[in-house]
């Protein structure tokens, strides 16, 4: 174990830490001196002394449970789940396969539903955790183009409130926060015009930045919100 | 292997008897009820993570003891010690296969 990394420090699992929100979010909490340990398909982009990289799949059940179970021998504790890792697609439901669809609900729900199962088992046995999810807002927006990438996200916001009442008793909070577009990959590909109608869409229209987000998880993860449990909070004004 | 299993199954449910204060469960059998009984369903929920650390830590297995009969009071495998032992048996036997 780095001398840096102090079992008093809190140890957090973000998921999807390779590139945009994520690695951000892990640059960010490894600079306030916690633990991160992270995940992506791909090898590390992140070197420093308190992060752990685990190259997986999110939706290899095995594989995802050797690494919350790596991380518990290590730390002895998971204070906070993020789970960021997500992918987005753009496509007319007719024109949409179903393996691609398929695709995104495996990685946007069944792989946050597999870490929450396996990192709220070693939450419970401190009483403590908290949990957090990400939807988007083209659910609320019900955004043509979106149809399969926002019914996935609308599933984790279900997924989210039913969970906040079944791991209540164990100390665990769960929340979701819904982020308007920011500049990352995810958005990349798709067309100015659309991302402009989106942006009209939000009551404070602009794009987000990280700290946005960085913002609303920072609350749900917060010691004081220890009542803030099953809620969705979406950037820009945002309401369903 | 079963006797193991069993054992182990009986030492991790009378480790959370003794934890939950379940009288029934602190010197437990093959016999002994657990969900419908003398487990509520957060009770099997704290009995699978901890039977899942023993799989891992002394079985060297990484299993999901997860099932889709698991809250029904009719067929769930976590009714008593030996049906819990006969399950992971079933499911220890897929994993090696």
């Amino acid at each position: 174990m780095s001398k840096t990394i102090s079992k008093m420090s809190k140890v957090f699992i973000i998921t999807g830490t390779r590139k945009g929100i994520g690695f951000a979010l892990a640059k960010h909490y490894l600079g306030l001196g916690f633990i991160v340990a992270g995940c992506s398909r791909g090898l590390a982009s992140i070197e420093h002394p308190n992060y752990l990289h685990y190259e997986l799949d999110i939706v290899d059940e095995v594989k995802v449970k050797n690494m919350v179970r790596s991380v518990k021998k290590k730390f002895g504790k998971i204070d906070v789940l993020i789970n960021n890792a997500g992918i987005a697609a753009m496509n007319h439901i007719l024109t949409s396969p179903l393996n691609s669809g398929k695709k995104i609900f495996s990685t946007n729900f069944f792989g946050s539903f597999l870490f929450i199962r396996e990192v709220s088992k070693v939450m419970m046995r401190k009483n403590n955790g908290r949990i957090v999810n990400f939807s988007t807002i083209a659910a609320p927006l019900n955004l043509e183009g979106e149809a399969i990438y926002a019914a996935s996200k609308s599933a984790i916001e279900s997924f989210t409130k039913i969970a906040s009442k079944e791991l209540s008793e164990f100390g665990i909070r769960i929340n979701t926060i819904g982020p308007t577009p920011i500049k990352t990959d995810l958005i990349r590909n798709i067309p100015q015009n659309k991302i402009d109608n989106l942006l009209a869409a939000q009551a404070i229209p602009r794009l987000g930045v990280i700290d946005d987000i960085v913002n609303v998880i920072d609350f749900f993860i917060n010691e004081n919100s220890d009542f803030i449990t099953g809620q969705v909070i979406y950037l820009g004004g945002v309401t369903r | 292997m079963k006797e193991d299993i069993e054992k182990m199954v009986i030492s991790v449910v009378k480790d959370i008897g003794e934890e939950l204060g379940i009288d029934a469960l602190k010197s437990p059998s093959s016999k002994t009820k657990l969900f419908g009984k003398n487990l509520d369903s957060m009770g099997v929920v704290l009995l699978v993570a901890e039977i899942e650390d023993e799989l891992s830590e002394n079985f060297n297995l990484e299993i999901a003891v997860a099932d889709e009969r698991a809250m029904s009071q009719k067929t769930s495998p976590f009714r008593t010690i030996s049906s819990l032992t006969k399950y992971l048996e079933v499911i220890i036997d897929e994993q090696n296969h």
